[in-house]
């Protein structure tokens, strides 16, 4: 039930100003005088802090005091006002400054909230407007149309990115068409209509064994290479060689050579299961000063399974030719078999990585070499230094892999199967086509109403079809088409169509949506996908108007895996991991970014964390603060936490006094809110001040010149701040912003935690690792505007949690602003802030507030 | 009285060949004086800045003293202007570099007619049919987002970043499968968009206004979908350009410093064939073995947050003066080659290169590094605008100087508030 607001505002009378109408709007009295009291001797015509002031936002008229709402500089201050009165930073709480109480402030609140809000109202429509299926929802809805799974490429990577309105791309004003995307649609749909649909004859499936010598490296290894590569035939292969990071500058990654230049990669695209059986070697029981060897053998050792397309996927820069599809632990001295079902291309080739190996085996295998095996002569080349060692016990001819004892990965049996039966007998040949493959057996009317049925997300009548009869016969017919070619244009027509394309929403402003239009938005909402067949029945018998059956659909589509797609999207939006590595980290300085694969692991972290707390109606307060978080090795190695192993994540529970748990303890963040090479605190709080507390500072006058960095001599970002804050016109804003990023200083621009700051960092090459320098201490300490101190992390969370009423009403608005795709109007902050009031009294759970966000009258309004 | 022969450009460009160096047949037939060049304009923007003290001159006018980053266009002096003091009156660091060529961040797009459209898309737009391809808009990075063109709607446009894509694009004939699948892909796509008109019309009927204002987007597409899949027929009949020139194998692959003059040898070709007339160019990072510059180390990124530290900027200047000499050259290519009026292909083609950011150090994007050679202008000076206030003299006051000289009539370019002052064509 909308809350009905009383009309408190009086219009005096509308006049015509040449510009437009004036709006004049009695003050009502204690506001003025609020303002008067405590606002205007820094805001007015002798300080004008923060480039604000009030002592002309009214006038007197007729013995009122009146402003004008026409003016929208006057409408601004009004909000801002209301935003620093709800994040209770004004006014400061300092010695000289005269403070409100708190039932004066809430009166001034209420009265600027419904002003503000009947305004609002008087504007127009405030709705969703047309919105087209995003990159990500594109993507799902024709995955889950045709019921193609286990994709390794995503075939809308070369689409115009979509448009972000702060972080939401999903917000259907904001979103634009162009001829450009048209194209990008026809040339993927082709792409995946040809993966769902096969007319061609069936093939059996096949084994094709890549065998030890098809990976095209020596069986004897006389030169230390820059990749030890050596099989033994009909046995295995061994490889010493491998590392996150790829290049095929070293042909870093172990590709089959030989076997791809005798078949040209998969002969035939479909469903192929690849199976491996692999098993570590001497990782811990090899004999040399385990120093010498540049990886972290510690851990298990990891091997991944790629797909590239050809050659193309081996390259440090080209990661959109090639996808990972597996990743596995391997055991110690034990084979194992690992597999996975997988869709390759045609000319597709897998290949596998020891993904955490010490990478270029060249020099650290020379040392090795010339400390333990002095019976041996090898050549070798680094760059443009070519260097032949004869060992001084030389046996002739014996040479590195007669003697070689290091730690390898030995593959046993590698062999891919099929096109499995699903490529032909597909699920999309069963559900549009009744597994019929024969287009002249076909009843295309039918195949067509099912497939539009399901394109278009809602019921299709019989003349919808029609144009589309006509489209198929006149393909046939005029431009000399087979059946499949024009049954392929006909389906390709229905993907290129604005119902398809577009979430259509009938109804004017202000109205329920129809049962159908509620069922795509909750999918489109919770799957980034369309809706079901449970949902689309519910849908039909209208049955999404009852609020209980509404909320059992909610719950069930939560529990189904699609909804990762929500935490993903979710977090892009909302907490802005979309930035995270678009401001790539310095390479020598946080090589550990990228030599653990951090980003991913960082991602996965915070995914983990929202998933979490949906499945356990978690409480928001979590999010502020928590005392465990979802870790693997490399991540718990990154938050220098003992004891976990292998490469699968797990929940952890941090010890008390941890300086991680919660979101602020996430590397993800820390990272997306540094630049890559130094930390800011103002970034840190403006994201805390944003995303966390939803009152976003305003934006810095266009005039006013950002700091210019300069590091010579000891200075921290905290006296360059200080020394920003001297100017004036910086001070006012950054007073309240940059308290909520010092505490966070004591961690990295890749979210490691450092005590102290430090001068530099050297990567140093013979043994790998990173060596820190100590400079200055961080001073983590700051003072909020309300005058409560802050030292570090724990007292910033503190902090944190006493305002966690604004955390929850900003979840709300954030999940119905991803869920509606239409940006904040005060209307739905206002009812966000309603449904944040119910949840509280719940007890926070984030669950609980997604349901009701998602069973709400805002969401179901267009 | 013997007729004077009239050589269509196009037979000249096939019997050329593709070869970049001079032509002396070319330069015999320009006394016909039948020949008028056609105007090219060329951006390159880079996305990290130039130091500022090292990009602008000290000096006003034409005896400036070469700063250091300008010392690789040291042979270029009296064919390019470098200007100080223009911007998009702009913040946003990182974020305000994609407006580079338009000066309109997208959130402000709303309020022009033509969005934030960025000069070569309206370049691109005069030229039209013209040429094989309207514009070309390069990316020397794979992985990147980062985009200089926008179009008339707001749309960024999807660059290029295979320098084997583009080849292809410009010499690769059509065998007759090849063309036969694109004459077929033509008819498919026309009767597919035929269609999706006649049911976005029956998707409109039943749509509240603003609704419907923005399905209007969706017939705007399918206009100049259908409008380009012409200009591309049209073309299909007409035999591309002949070269000499070849790429080294896997170009793709090679490292910056490699692809980048390849970048520039193709972009000096597509202009000489006619291919098109307007191609803007980005860098972003360096991509791998850093770019495969020696002395560079670190990032590009890293390095461009210097923090006053001589050996980071240092660093970042091998980068910074890279991309100068690239430049250099390329005006150099466009030098060699003599067009039938005598003139040079750089006298008929505008090539700008700049940033949309200035101080990486400090993310500003005021007072940006900007330099414009070519194009039938009168160079050899640095031009400084003193900023009025908070404002500083638009940089599409320039931009709209250049689509003058391009030969559009009109009086405005999004921001701009004028012509460029001091910057004369010389006639």
């Amino acid at each position: 039930m909308a809350p009905r607001f009383r009309f408190l505002i009086t219009a005096l009378f509308l006049a015509g100003t040449g510009q437009g109408f004036a709006k004049l709007v009695e003050i009502n009295g204690g506001v003025f005088q609020y303002l008067q009291n405590y606002c205007i001797q820094c805001h007015g015509p002798e300080e004008e802090k923060g480039d604000r002031s009030f002592h002309q936002l009214s006038a007197k008229l007729s013995g009122k005091q009146v402003i004008d709402l026409s003016e929208e500089t006057k409408v601004h201050l009004l909000q801002d006002i209301l935003d620093q009165l709800n994040l209770g930073e004004m006014p400061p709480k300092k010695k000289d400054i005269r403070q409100p109480q708190t039932p004066e402030t809430q009166k001034v609140i209420s009265w600027l909230t419904k002003t503000l809000l009947e305004l609002e109202k008087e504007k127009g429509p405030q709705q969703t407007v047309l919105r087209r299926l995003n990159r990500r929802e594109y993507r799902n809805s024709l995955e889950d149309l045709l019921g193609l799974s286990s994709l390794p490429f995503d075939f809308t990577q070369n689409f115009p990115s979509d448009e972000k309105d702060h972080g939401f791309s999903n917000i259907g004003d904001h979103l634009t068409l162009s001829d450009q995307h048209l194209d990008a649609y026809l040339q993927a749909a082709d792409r995946y209509l040809r993966m769902a649909f096969r007319f061609e004859d069936k093939i059996t499936p096949q084994d094709q064994v890549i065998r030890p010598e098809d990976w095209g490296y020596p069986s004897r290894q006389e030169k230390t290479p820059w990749m030890y590569r050596v099989y033994q035939p009909n046995q295995y292969l061994d490889f010493a060689a491998g590392k996150k990071q790829l290049s095929d500058h070293f042909d870093l990654g172990t590709f089959p050579h030989t076997w791809h230049r005798r078949t040209k990669g998969i002969q035939v695209s479909g469903y192929y299961k690849i199976s491996l059986t692999a098993e570590a070697v001497r990782r811990l029981s090899h004999p040399y000063d385990p120093k010498m060897i540049p990886a972290d053998l510690a851990s298990p050792m990891q091997l991944a399974l790629f797909v590239s397309r050809g050659e193309a996927g081996m390259g440090s820069d080209s990661v959109k030719s090639r996808a990972k599809i597996g990743h596995w632990d391997l055991a110690d001295h034990k084979q194992k078999k690992y597999d996975v079902t997988v869709w390759m291309d045609k000319r597709d080739v897998p290949f596998l990585n020891w993904d955490n190996g010490p990478g270029p085996s060249d020099y650290w295998m020379r040392d090795i070499c010339q400390k333990y095996h002095t019976d041996i002569e090898f050549w070798g080349k680094q760059g443009s230094h070519a260097w032949h060692v004869i060992g001084k016990d030389l046996v002739p001819g014996r040479i590195v892999s007669d003697v070689w004892r290091g730690p390898v990965v030995r593959l046993h049996d590698f062999r891919i199967y099929g096109p499995l039966p699903q490529t032909f007998n597909s699920k999309a040949h069963n559900v549009f086509l009744d597994g019929e493959r024969d287009l002249s057996k076909v009843d295309l009317e039918l195949a067509f109403s099912r497939f539009a049925r399901r394109a278009f997300r809602r019921p299709i009548s019989k003349p919808e079809i029609k144009p589309y009869l006509d489209i198929e016969r006149n393909a046939r017919v005029h431009l000399g088409r087979n059946r499949e070619e024009a049954f392929f244009l006909t389906l390709k027509a229905m993907l290129v169509s604005p119902d398809f394309l577009y979430l259509k929403e009938k109804k004017s402003e202000d109205e329920r949506l129809a049962p159908f239009e509620v069922a795509n938005r909750l999918s489109y909402f919770l799957w980034s996908s369309l809706p079901d067949n449970e949902l689309f029945l519910t849908a039909k018998e209208s049955k999404t108007e009852s609020r209980a059956i509404l909320k059992q659909q909610v719950e069930r589509l939560l529990e189904d895996p699609r909804s990762k797609s929500f935490v993903r999207g979710f977090a892009d939006s909302w907490l802005r991991l979309d930035k995270l590595g678009t401001m790539p980290p310095a390479s020598l300085k946080f090589q550990e970014f990228y030599r653990y694969g951090l980003k991913e692991a960082m991602l996965e972290e915070t995914h983990r964390f929202l998933a979490h707390a949906i499945e356990e109606n978690i409480p928001l307060t979590d999010f502020i603060h928590s005392e465990y978080g979802f870790l693997n090795q490399d991540l718990a190695r990154h938050y220098g936490i003992q004891g976990i192993e292998g490469i699968h994540f797990r929940k952890v529970s941090f010890p008390e006094d941890s300086v991680r748990g919660g979101l602020l303890g996430q590397a993800s963040i820390l990272t997306l809110t540094a630049n890559g090479v130094d930390t800011s605190p103002v970034i840190r709080g403006i994201w805390v001040l944003e995303s966390l507390l939803g009152t976003p500072p305003s934006p810095p006058p266009p005039d006013v010149e950002s700091i210019d960095p300069d590091v010579r001599g000891a200075q921290t970002v905290k006296d360059l701040l200080e020394k920003h804050r001297s100017v004036q016109a910086c001070a006012d804003c950054h007073a309240k912003i940059d308290p909520y990023g010092f505490p966070l200083e004591y961690f990295d621009p890749v979210g490691g935690y450092r005590p102290t700051y430090y001068r530099s960092r050297f990567w140093k090459n013979s043994t790998q690792t990173t060596e820190l320098f100590p400079s200055k201490p961080i001073d983590g300490s700051a003072t909020l505007t309300t005058g409560e101190k802050l030292w570090g992390p724990r007292s910033l969370k503190k902090a944190l949690l006493s305002k966690k009423k604004l955390l929850a009403q900003n979840l709300a608005l954030q999940l119905l602003t991803y869920g509606t795709g239409r940006t904040g109007s005060i209307r739905d902050k206002t009812q966000a802030k309603e449904i944040a009031e119910s949840v509280i009294a719940k007890g926070f759970g984030f669950r609980d507030l997604i349901i009701k966000v998602a069973t709400s009258e805002a969401f179901a309004r267009k | 009285m013997i007729p004077k022969k009239q050589i269509a450009r196009r037979r000249f460009l096939q019997g050329v060949g593709g070869s970049i160096l001079a032509l002396p047949l070319l330069e015999a037939n320009s006394a016909t004086g039948a020949f008028v060049s056609p105007k090219r304009i060329t951006a390159t923007g880079i996305f990290y800045g130039f130091v500022p003290g090292n990009f602008h001159p000290r000096e006003t006018g034409k005896g400036f003293q070469t700063p250091l980053l300008l010392k690789p266009l040291e042979s270029h002096r009296d064919d390019y202007t470098v200007f100080s003091g223009l911007d998009h009156n702009l913040s946003g660091g990182h974020n305000a570099t994609k407006f580079f060529l338009s000066g309109i961040p997208t959130n402000h797009a709303k309020g022009y007619a033509e969005a934030n459209i960025s000069i070569d898309q309206k370049a691109a737009n005069f030229v039209g049919g013209q040429t094989r391809y309207s514009s070309l808009s390069l990316d020397s990075d794979r992985g990147n987002e980062h985009t200089l063109s926008w179009t008339g709607n707001g749309n960024n446009v999807q660059p290029i970043r295979s320098l084997e894509t583009l080849y292809q694009m410009l010499f690769r004939k059509e065998n007759h499968l090849s063309r036969n699948q694109a004459e077929r892909e033509i008819a498919d796509r026309k009767s597919i968009l035929d269609l999706a008109k006649i049911q976005a019309d029956q998707f409109k009927k039943d749509l509240g206004k603003s609704d419907s204002d923005k399905l209007d987007q969706y017939f705007t597409s399918v206009r100049e979908f259908e409008k380009r899949i012409e200009q591309s027929s049209l073309w299909l009949d007409k035999e591309k350009p002949k070269t000499g020139y070849s790429l080294p194998r896997g170009a793709d692959s090679l490292a910056l410093n490699e692809k980048t003059p390849l970048f520039y040898d193709l972009m000096a070709l597509a202009l000489q064939t006619d291919s098109t007339r307007v191609i803007s160019l980005a860098f972003t990072n360096l991509g791998k073995e850093n770019g495969g510059l020696p002395g560079v180390n670190q990032g590009y990124h890293t390095l461009s947050h210097h923090g006053q530290v001589q050996a980071a900027i240092d660093e970042l200047s091998i980068i910074e003066t890279f991309h100068v000499a690239q430049f250099s050259r390329f005006l150099g290519k466009l030098k060699q080659v003599i067009e039938p009026n005598g003139k040079t292909l750089l006298d008929s083609t505008m090539s700008l290169l700049g940033s949309g950011m200035s101080n990486a150090n400090s993310h500003s994007n005021r007072d940006l590094p900007v330099l414009m050679a070519g194009g039938g202008f009168k160079h050899g000076q640095h031009l400084h605008f003193a900023r009025n206030g908070k404002q500083s003299t638009p940089l599409c006051n320039l931009y709209l100087s250049m689509l003058q000289n391009f030969g559009l009539e009109v009086d405005r370019f999004n921001t701009s508030n004028g012509t460029l002052t001091g910057l004369e064509t010389a006639s």
